[in-house]
């Protein structure tokens, strides 16, 4: 039980910034993204014993957080909704943009583009916002390397488009 | 508006390095013994159960006892180990869920879990029909001077088959509320998947 508990603090201490990431994005305030980040930390804490490093750490860590916000042992579909306003560091990851492009505006088009998306384009769109690679990706939502490159070219010419649309 | 997103960030951050792991894990450790034990206490007085009717019933040598009490008390500890094995295997399900798959193969776990028939109810209805007939049984031999064959196979049927099916209304009802909105959820996204 000594080890499992280092094991976990040394884990935790690892990823913190990439379990927070996941929780921003499905948390519209600071108390549900508390919430959420100690679900996170429970559940990687309940699947800690089959951890057999078939994957890598940082994948093991993205599918938990992940499946912690999609909230399947709960009742908690409204995570399902993504709140970019806390990650506007990563948009650059989403659209192609300079400095002079972050208007107002913007973050809200982007949301409400990505917010009517389906909810696995949704999962994938935020964790290439947070700079994961397509290899990845694959493996925390269980699809195809190429299903997730042409999921993510599609939706980034539907993201193009409508800022487009929007003249952003 | 950017300025407000960056305090907002800044603060979860700082919120989130002051959570105490020590005592998150305390809490943990503390969960898993409390599942552990309800686990063990459970599986306790299922044996004590299956024990007491096989001794009651099967081992007894009392002479009064009769061929339909023994099988009656055959049902029961059929019945009894059904409904433990049943038990201990949804129990295992719903608490061990292991978040670390792939959301695909979540999805499918939960899509399992949260239907309305599962497997489990072709032991759980075995059971059930075992405990039916044990009853009946015993109750025939308490009331047939009184009452005919087909008398006392009604009444067991309608008070027996009135309990479960509250039983079965009150279940039908808990997961039309809170397990159907998720398992539609969850294959509405599996759809995604499949699109």
């Amino acid at each position: 039980m000594k080890n499992k508990e280092s094991y976990f603090k040394q884990i935790v201490s690892e990823n913190e910034q990439r379990i927070s990431g996941i929780c921003r994005y499905y948390s519209s305030n600071e108390e549900d993204c508390q919430d959420m980040y100690q679900e996170v930390l429970i559940n990687i804490w309940k699947s800690l014993d089959s951890f057999r490093g078939e994957a890598q750490i940082s994948t093991w860590i993205y599918r938990v957080a992940v499946n912690t916000a999609l909230g399947f042992a709960n009742k908690e579909i409204r995570r399902q909704k993504v709140f970019l306003g806390q990650n506007d560091n990563h948009l650059k990851n989403l659209v192609d943009m300079d400095e002079n492009q972050k208007k107002e505006g913007l973050l809200q088009v982007l949301e409400n583009q990505i917010n009517q998306l389906s909810v696995i384009d949704k999962i994938i769109m935020t964790l290439v916002m947070e700079g994961v690679n397509h290899k990845e990706i694959a493996s925390v939502i269980g699809i195809t390397e190429p299903n997730v490159r042409v999921k993510i070219h599609r939706i980034k010419t539907e993201l193009k488009d409508a800022l487009k649309l929007s003249n952003i | 508006m950017l300025l407000n997103c960056l305090t907002f960030k800044l603060k979860i951050m700082k919120n989130i390095e002051m959570m105490d792991l020590d005592t998150l894990i305390q809490n943990l450790q503390s969960t898993d013994a409390r599942y552990k034990k309800t686990v063990k206490i459970f599986q306790v007085v299922f044996f004590i159960f299956i024990f007491f009717y096989a001794g009651l019933f099967l081992v007894n040598p009392d002479p009064e006892i009769t061929i339909n009490d023994r099988i009656a008390g055959a049902c029961y500890v059929v019945a009894f180990t059904l409904f433990t094995l049943v038990f201990r295997k949804y129990y295992k399900k719903y608490k061990v869920i292991n978040y670390a798959e792939p959301v695909k193969k979540v999805l499918e776990d939960a899509e399992k879990r949260y239907r309305f028939w599962q497997k489990d109810i072709i032991p759980t209805a075995i059971g059930v029909i075992l405990i039916d007939a044990a009853t009946l049984l015993t109750t025939l031999q308490r009331f047939e001077d009184k009452w005919s064959f087909w008398q006392i196979f009604i009444v067991v049927q309608i008070v027996y088959f009135l309990a479960i099916g509250t039983g079965f209304t009150i279940g039908y009802i808990k997961w039309r509320v809170v397990n159907r909105p998720i398992w539609l959820n969850t294959k509405k996204i599996l759809q995604e998947f499949e699109d």
